[in-house]
């Protein structure tokens, strides 16, 4: 029995620039696609999400909707809830699978998904999920194995393809990883991931000239790619080019730097914001749109507080203010994903579907999925 | 009282024996299975210790770090003693008589220690304490400790009578931030132990800052991105018992670094120290040493300062050895969870390294565990760096955000398999690598002077466990050596020592700290396989102008002590007071 086959699964180490329409149709496994007209941009506020008894195609959508909220819990619930009644629906286990994993239930995941594929061995979709908890559990041999038997069915597959050359190079098989990067470029030439890969796989080899020009292909497509200009630099030094390795050196220290600030930034105003969360989490809206206001004004350029000023303001139904503070988000910061998804469903209530889809191709290039703190 | 540690040596000498009779492999024969077992003595060493971080509760954030501990001879007996730090009761707690503190145990020579703490007075009673380090800063033939704390850290100077007073003040070396990982080092080569002093984060006991499960209500111990980093100390020795703050002035300088772990090496082997710093959740540093008082920071082009991709990980402890036998120290840090420990092959002292874990073998089995303390050592005397880990999560409740990941952990023992390989063997040596601990702190030492390197934990907030190395020394020859320098600093800390037998040459240096929080047995201990002699030991010793001395042959199998200028001058074999000072 051969499940109907699956979008593909979130890829497993996604380029946070480099998604394109396409991979992020695969994102979309766990979203369910466009914006809807429910909780998220513009729906009514707290729009349920986890009636008991309701068909699994609901139960589905609502959880769709959850995870494209960030609510992976409650989506965690309605998948459950849903499988319970669509026992092996191949869609539901790998999205609940990908939940399983947004929660750090890594175990979970792999019981789930290892008994689905000894019913239906054949779910491609359910392997590269499950090839993905092997690396999360440090098992990359068989996360290998995982991808291998993807691939050997879908020899095309830009993901299993590239997952297959990362995994290959962590197991410091380096022909293997070579073949699987290289088909990965032959499929997609601009994959600043696969280039940045090979690049640490010739280097690691001590083939600096060839590791060079990978690297420096993954920079030409996405300049602020921060392990491709470290290890650009190391390269550099290590053949002996001290000036190039230099001028790496201080794109890598901006951008590190930058990039390091703003995480620190963003957990020590986290930090701060617990009372507004409170709020939140009471329902208690006004006040916690009123806490958010507040630390605003002290962190004027802070932009995911607008964000939540922005998701606070349609809560309360008020679309105007939400559309400003929206505005303010990504006109603070670009690279935030959700605003600019948030102001696509506003776009689109106000008809101007050509600014919806902007927003929606800004959101779908800046998506990613963030697996977890580093050390924690 | 040596009776325990002689009826071991007979029983090892019977073993030995049987396997000849038998017509097995001689010692250090590669085609000798290795039978070293770590065997738990705490309990009837003596060694009664247990942490307590303090916590009420609250989960301050101070509570997760400590602690460490400090292998030292203290009193010059040829005995390796143990200094262990305490932490708890929280500052601005109450302390009374009663309150845990810090411990010196007097290794008594028979295997079993005695509490000293009290006649010594290194209780370090108002502190609360993270690590330690241990050197002769004052030349005057005995071990001095400083000890870090959250707040005001202490020197303890050694008055050579079994006592220590506390100098920390006069010697202008409180630092009063929160310090982790000391180490002592002679920088300048001037002849006189500086002492450098990581610092971590700027929290504060009245902070207010809430982490954890707000939906919950649920407070656990925050992140360390939630604080900001604070700029490390290097003290200067002046020579006249005090000592002057230059850390920015001779260019080490990090002003966001969350530092924790600390190891001084010679990374270029041009004769003088550098400095690595493991930091938490900030770029590790790495500084050459300049040779004339100033420091270079090479972090970024050496590769050494984060994650293959470029990222800072959770440094917690270091260590540098030649992990490859290529005679060039490597790097080795341990990094939290979902990182990975990582080793850092030092490309023939360019000031660049490769990141080797992975093809190391070092990868895939540290990326659900947190690394803390560790040390590259040769526990099975095969003639090969060693590693040993102790794991544990730093957040008590982390098994309620994540499935797959335990507050308490196994640690890890990794054999060198030879070729850059590793395979962790740690169960296959004793119940405590089977077991779960929440690991920080360990030190190695020879403490019963039988030849192979056993092993003190000192986890947080449990007790701490002492590890006997039993058939270290039959799979395996060795030699151990104590280096006293005239003109250099007495410890002769940044020697470097090369020593040639049975065809090899291993490269070691003398250190003070390193580890996490924690200082092993500064004596250099040489695993020497099948060869029963050392050839030659050629001693470059830590001062200007360079100087170089070589000494040997030399049979194997013997504690050594080397003067400088002076060759051997004391000598004993296992089983004895190794020649004390």
């Amino acid at each position: 029995m051969t499940p109907p086959m699956l979008r593909a699964p979130s890829p497993l180490r996604l380029p946070r620039l480099a998604l394109s329409a396409a991979a992020f149709a695969t994102l979309l496994a766990c979203s369910g696609g466009p914006p809807r007209a429910g909780a998220g941009a513009g729906g009514p506020a707290g729009g349920a999400r986890g009636t008991r008894n309701e068909p699994a195609d609901v139960l589905v959508k609502n959880a769709e909707g959850a995870y494209r909220d960030g609510d992976y819990e409650s989506a965690q619930a309605l998948y459950e809830e849903a499988l319970a009644s669509s026992a092996d629906d191949p869609r539901i286990v790998a999205n609940l699978a990908n939940c399983y994993l947004k929660n750090r239930l890594v175990k979970k995941a792999d019981d789930l998904l290892t008994g689905h594929l000894s019913r239906f061995p054949e779910d491609g979709a359910a392997r590269l999920v499950l090839a993905r908890v092997n690396i999360r559990q440090g098992e990359f041999a068989t996360a290998a194995e995982a991808l291998r038997a993807v691939v050997k069915r879908q020899p095309d597959s830009l993901v299993a393809r590239y997952n297959l050359g990362f995994v290959a190079y962590r197991l410091a098989l380096y022909p293997e990883a070579e073949a699987n990067l290289e088909r990965t470029i032959a499929l997609k030439p601009d994959h600043p991931e696969a280039h940045y890969t090979l690049g640490l796989t010739h280097l690691a080899q001590a083939r600096y000239p060839e590791a060079i020009a990978e690297l420096e292909r993954a920079v030409a497509i996405n300049p602020r790619h921060v392990g491709a200009h470290f290890n650009l630099a190391n390269a550099y030094a290590r053949s002996g080019k001290m000036k190039e390795a230099r001028s790496e050196q201080a794109v890598y220290a901006e951008l590190s730097g930058r990039i390091k600030a703003t995480t620190e930034r963003e957990v020590q105003i986290g930090a701060v914001s617990v009372k507004a969360v409170r709020y939140k989490l009471d329902r208690k809206y006004p006040e916690a749109l009123a806490e958010y206001q507040s630390l605003a004004a002290r962190y004027p350029d802070y932009a995911p507080l607008y964000n939540e000023i922005g998701r606070l303001e349609l809560r309360l139904g008020r679309r105007e203010e939400a559309f400003e503070a929206l505005k303010k988000a990504v006109a603070l910061d670009p690279k935030q994903s959700e605003p600019h998804y948030l102001l696509s469903g506003l776009y689109r209530e106000r008809g101007e579907a050509q600014a919806a889809e902007r927003e929606m191709s800004i959101f779908a290039t800046l998506e990613t999925i963030p697996e977890g703190k580093s050390g924690y | 009282m040596r009776r325990a540690v002689g009826l071991r040596a007979v029983g090892l000498a019977l073993v030995a024996g049987a396997a000849l009779f038998r017509g097995l492999p001689a010692r250090g024969d590669p085609r000798r299975a290795p039978a070293v077992a770590y065997t738990d003595v705490t309990a009837t060493s003596g060694i009664d210790f247990v942490h307590s971080h303090g916590g009420t509760g609250r989960k301050y954030y101070i509570e997760t770090v400590p602690p460490g501990a400090c292998w030292l001879d203290y009193d010059g007996d040829g005995w390796q003693d143990l200094y262990i730090v305490q932490s708890g009761p929280l500052p601005g707690t109450p302390r009374d008589a009663g309150s845990p503190h810090a411990r010196l145990f007097r290794n008594r020579g028979d295997g079993t220690f005695a509490d000293v703490t009290e006649r010594a007075g290194v209780a370090n009673a108002a502190g609360y304490g993270n690590g330690c380090t241990v050197g002769d800063y004052d030349n005057d033939g005995d071990e001095d400790l400083y000890v870090t704390n959250f707040g005001a850290s202490v020197l303890y100077r050694n008055n050579g009578d079994g006592t220590f007073t506390d100098v920390a003040g006069t010697a202008g070396v409180r630092n009063g931030l929160y310090a982790t990982s000391a180490a002592w080092a002679d920088y300048d080569n001037d002849g006189r132990l500086d002492l450098f002093v990581a610092n971590y984060v700027d929290f504060t006991m009245d902070d207010e800052k809430f982490c954890g499960n707000v939906k919950q209500n649920r407070r656990s111990y925050c992140h360390p991105d939630t604080y900001g980093g604070l700029p490390d100390a290097l003290f200067h020795n002046e020579g006249n018992g005090r000592f002057k703050e230059v850390a920015r002035a001779s260019g080490i300088y990090d002003p966001n670094g969350k530092g924790l772990g600390v190891v001084w090496l010679d990374l270029d082997a041009d004769g003088d120290v550098d400095l690595y710093v493991a930091n938490d959740a900030t770029p590790n540093d790495l500084y050459r040493n300049e040779g004339n008082g100033r420091f270079t920071d090479i972090t970024l082009l050496s590769g050494a300062c984060c994650s293959e991709d470029g990222k800072p990980q959770s440094g917690m402890g270091t260590d540098a050895g030649d992990a490859d036998g290529d005679g060039w120290p490597d790097l080795f840090v341990t990094n939290l969870t979902n990182e990975v420990n990582e080793l850092y092959h030092n490309l023939r002292g360019t000031g660049t390294f490769s990141i080797d874990t992975y093809p190391a073998g070092l990868g895939e089995i540290s990326l659900l565990t947190s690394g803390w303390g560790t040390d590259l050592f040769d526990y099975d005397n095969d003639g090969d760096l060693d590693i040993v880990v102790s794991n544990g999560h730093p957040m008590d409740d982390i098994q309620l955000s994540s499935d797959n990941v335990t507050y308490a952990q196994r640690p890890f023992l990794f054999q060198n398999q030879g070729g850059g390989k590793f395979r962790d063997v740690g169960q296959e040596t004793g119940a405590y690598f089977r077991a779960m601990e929440v690991g920080r702190g360990l030190a190695t030492a020879d403490y019963d002077n039988d030849g192979d390197l056993d092993i003190a934990f000192t986890p947080n907030n449990r007790r701490a466990t002492l590890l006997r190395n039993d058939g270290g020394n039959s799979a395996g020859h060795w030699i151990t050596l104590r280096l006293e320098g005239v003109k250099c600093n007495r410890d002769a800390i940044g020697a470097r020592v090369v020593v040639t037998a049975g065809g090899r040459r291993q490269v070691e240096e003398v250190r003070s700290a390193s580890s996490y929080l924690s200082q092993n047995d500064m004596r250099l201990h040489f695993g020497l396989g099948a060869a029963a002699k050392v050839d030659a030991i050629e001693i470059r010793w830590p001062e200007k102008p360079k100087r170089t001395e070589t000494v040997g042959p030399i049979a194997a199998d013997q504690f050594v002590t080397i003067r400088e200028g002076g060759g051997v001058v004391a000598r004993s074999a296992a089983g004895n007071p190794a020649p004390g000072r």
